[in-house]
């Protein structure tokens, strides 16, 4: 029956992956911060600045826990479920003493990104010098992920999170050491022919992305929302071109998932972006 | 195929049925018999359709060569002048090459067309036509079945037809709907099958044995096909339960899940994609006229068909060895060894034995002997391959002197192809779609297959014999 894999091949092709354009459910806006009220209070000033394009579409409800509001880190995690927020806003190294160490988030953040479902945006720490800096708006927003076809709700959040006429970065890596691990295994496959899945393989798997982010431009078009999808869609190593990307346009925030649909956890590539780009701003869905 | 005709009557001139023992006889009966069954048993027996009837080819030719005074051994007499002659092994001539060629040639050139995308394009242009309405899309399949059984072959309607189902019903959420939806395509095959001249491999051979010309063939079974594809529609709305959407909300989910669907997907080049539906018309035009156009009536349908997969194949010109091993070797040395295991027992004079029952059956006159002659053939197709069968009939027929215009084998031909609805394994399309049922964890057992078949097998059957009876009698 190779005849009847062969059209069902080219019947599944032809079946696109068409984006839809949904806004994020987002009311509630919890700060969280290991600050005095006062600078509490400017960092919300700072973030609410920072986000105002989503402010101006959702009419979020702002608020704040600061260094008075909690003493651990489990009284902070019952403090966040009780209150319940959409999305939690706060900074690396929270509540640690030291804000410039490498390969960790803090303990705080790592509870709050993995015990919590929702939506955290991760700021440089405060005490940085070009923190201001850092949070001027969300003119140029990426989108990374390994697996953007039919992400709707990843897509959204960025589309969501970009300025008026700003412009999306939406980066779809294809892991290049991943895929030749299994080419390898294929050319040790008598049952499938090494030659066709080396040309094909690869395209397919950037086609088919490339075919989603293709559709996002009309749909958004149809909404009136002037942002410009730009597609990055490429074979390779993922964090090197990520950070690479984030260097070259000048990022304002990158939109990443965190969560494996089998685990609470961070995954992997999650984590190590989170802890190499310590730059930017993160929202870690 | 007046060349092979030359050859088939010279060989059967060579062998005298009358003088052959009858312990003979019924060696090659028995052993004729016994591929007919192996090939009923296809399935159980894990062999492919070639392997079964080589292997009887080798026993047949070994056995006759062994008693002797059966082949015509000795060289082969060409038509023409100066009767020249030529020395070719006895199997060589025993096989009808006219059919070969045809076979050979429209599987060649259906395939390299079909890589234009043109099939797939108008399928799934017709499922975005559908809005994804469950009745629009069984009645566009089911049309859709008929027409490609007519133009490519009942395997390949029902391989991209099902697939497309498969598809198709997944994405709409309808997987329900899979099982009605497959079995009435894998039906309609038969029906389509029924269309043309060259729409099923029993059409090639009693439509060439009996001389019937390609538009002759489909004014006659045109009608028929009609009706039968309508009652089919109808009786599947009805038995599977099959309902179009009602609400307004329902049609546009439908419609947008439809709309998804992207027909141009799998069209490489626009410019082969254009050249493909003209080569395909052109095709279809050159064969429903080959028996009037100078030259190539004298050269036959197998030089058309071939002609035209040699003029596809410009397109792959760089790699043709990856069309040719495309191709289905197993159906074509199927044909090329049945032809031989075939003559062998013309010449042992099994078909002559044979032909004394399909006599005693015509003998029942015109009405009861067409009717019963119909349902034989019918229900002999639907346990085992109707394409020995077709072959045997045909070589009985002909060799009672059987007029062209006769009622006989239009019989023979409606029922040849329709028993293939009666069971799984009657038809190569049937299998198809039983295939694809078991792919997508659809357990349906023969008896349950019979069981679901039947009303709509039986229609067919008696639907043909009425028509037979009544309009070309």
């Amino acid at each position: 029956m190779h005849k009847l894999d062969e059209f069902e091949s080219l019947f599944r092709s032809a079946v696109k992956d068409v984006f839809n354009y949904a806004a994020p459910d987002l009311k509630r806006v919890l700060i969280v911060s290991d600050l005095p009220g006062a600078e509490t209070e400017a960092l919300q000033k700072r973030v609410e600045h920072f986000l105002r394009t989503i402010d101006e579409s959702h009419d979020l409800i702002w608020q704040a826990i600061g260094l008075a509001d909690w003493v651990s880190v489990e009284g902070l995690l019952q403090k966040v479920q009780s209150l319940a927020p959409d999305l939690i806003v706060t900074y690396r190294h929270l509540g640690d003493p030291h804000t410039d160490v490498p390969h960790t988030l803090g303990s705080a953040v790592d509870v709050l990104t993995q015990a919590t479902s929702t939506p955290v945006l991760l700021l440089p720490p405060p005490q940085r010098e070009d923190f201001d800096q850092l949070l001027t708006g969300t003119h140029k927003v990426m989108v990374v992920t390994d697996h953007i076809t039919g992400d709707d709700g990843l897509v959204n959040w960025g589309v969501h999170f970009t300025n008026k006429q700003g412009t999306l970065y939406l980066a779809h890596v294809e892991d290049d050491t991943e895929l030749e691990r299994y080419l390898e295994v294929i050319d040790k496959l008598r049952s499938l022919d090494s030659n066709a899945a080396r040309k094909d393989l690869p395209e397919k798997l950037l086609s088919i992305p490339r075919e989603y982010i293709g559709t996002i431009a009309d749909v958004l078009a149809k909404h009136q929302i002037e942002e410009t999808v730009v597609p990055l869609v490429v074979l390779g190593h993922a964090l090197g071109y990520y950070k690479r990307l984030m260097t070259e346009n000048d990022i304002d925030l990158l939109v990443l998932n965190t969560k494996d649909a089998q685990q609470q956890a961070m995954h992997a590539m999650a984590h190590a972006l989170a802890v190499e780009i310590r730059h930017a701003p993160l929202l870690l869905l | 195929m007046p060349w092979l005709s030359r050859f088939g009557t010279r060989l059967c001139c060579c062998s005298e049925p009358t003088m052959t023992p009858q312990t003979i006889t019924l060696l090659f009966a028995v052993v004729l018999g016994a591929m007919v069954l192996s090939l009923a048993l296809e399935e159980q027996l894990h062999a492919k359709k070639s392997l079964i009837t080589g292997v009887f080819a080798v026993i047949s030719l070994l056995l006759a060569a062994m008693i002797g005074g059966i082949l015509p051994f000795g060289p082969v007499t060409l038509p023409g002048h100066g009767h020249h002659q030529v020395d070719l092994p006895v199997f060589i001539p025993a096989v009808d090459w006219g059919v070969i060629t045809i076979i050979l040639g429209s599987s060649m050139f259906i395939d390299v067309v079909s890589r234009s995308g043109i099939f797939t394009w108008t399928a799934i242009r017709l499922t975005r036509m559908s809005g994804g309405d469950p009745l629009k899309l069984l009645t566009y399949y089911a049309g859709l079945t008929v027409v490609f059984s007519a133009l490519l072959n009942n395997v390949t309607a029902m391989i991209i037809v099902g697939s497309l189902t498969a598809v198709s019903l997944a994405k709409l959420g309808k997987k329900e709907l899979l099982l009605g939806f497959l079995l009435t395509e894998g039906l309609l095959t038969n029906i389509g099958g029924l269309l043309t001249l060259i729409s099923s491999v029993p059409n090639i051979i009693l439509g060439n044995m009996a001389g019937i010309e390609f538009v002759k063939f489909f004014l006659v079974a045109g009608p028929y096909t009609v009706v039968a594809t309508a009652v089919t529609i109808g009786m599947a709305i009805k038995l599977f339960g099959i309902t179009p959407l009602s609400t307004g909300a329902e049609k546009q989910a439908a419609a947008e899940l439809v709309a998804t669907f992207d027909e141009n997907d799998g069209i490489d080049s626009p410019l082969f994609f254009n050249i493909s539906w003209l080569l395909l018309g052109g095709f279809i035009l050159t064969i429903a006229t080959t028996s009037w156009l100078p030259g190539v009536s004298e050269l036959g349908m197998g030089f058309v068909a071939m002609a035209f997969a040699v003029i596809a194949l410009i397109r792959f010109r760089h790699d043709v060895d990856k069309n040719y091993a495309a191709l289905d070797w197993d159906l074509l040395f199927f044909f090329i060894y049945l032809f031989v295991v075939i003559n062998v027992a013309e010449h042992a004079g099994v078909l002559h034995k044979l032909g004394d029952g399909i006599g005693a059956l015509m003998a029942l006159g015109d009405v009861t002997g067409g009717a019963a002659l119909l349902v034989a053939a019918a229900l002999a197709s639907a346990v085992t391959d109707n394409v020995p069968l077709a072959a045997v009939l045909g070589k009985i027929l002909s060799a009672q002197g059987v007029p062209t215009d006769s009622h006989f084998w239009w019989a023979c031909i409606f029922g040849a192809n329709l028993g293939g609805n009666f069971t799984p394994i009657g038809s190569a399309s049937t299998v198809v779609a039983v295939s694809v049922m078991h792919k997508h964890g659809l357990k349906i057992s023969f008896v349950g297959f019979v069981k679901k078949a039947l009303p709509f097998a039986v229609a067919h059957v008696v639907l043909a014999t009425g028509y037979v009876l009544i309009f070309l009698r």
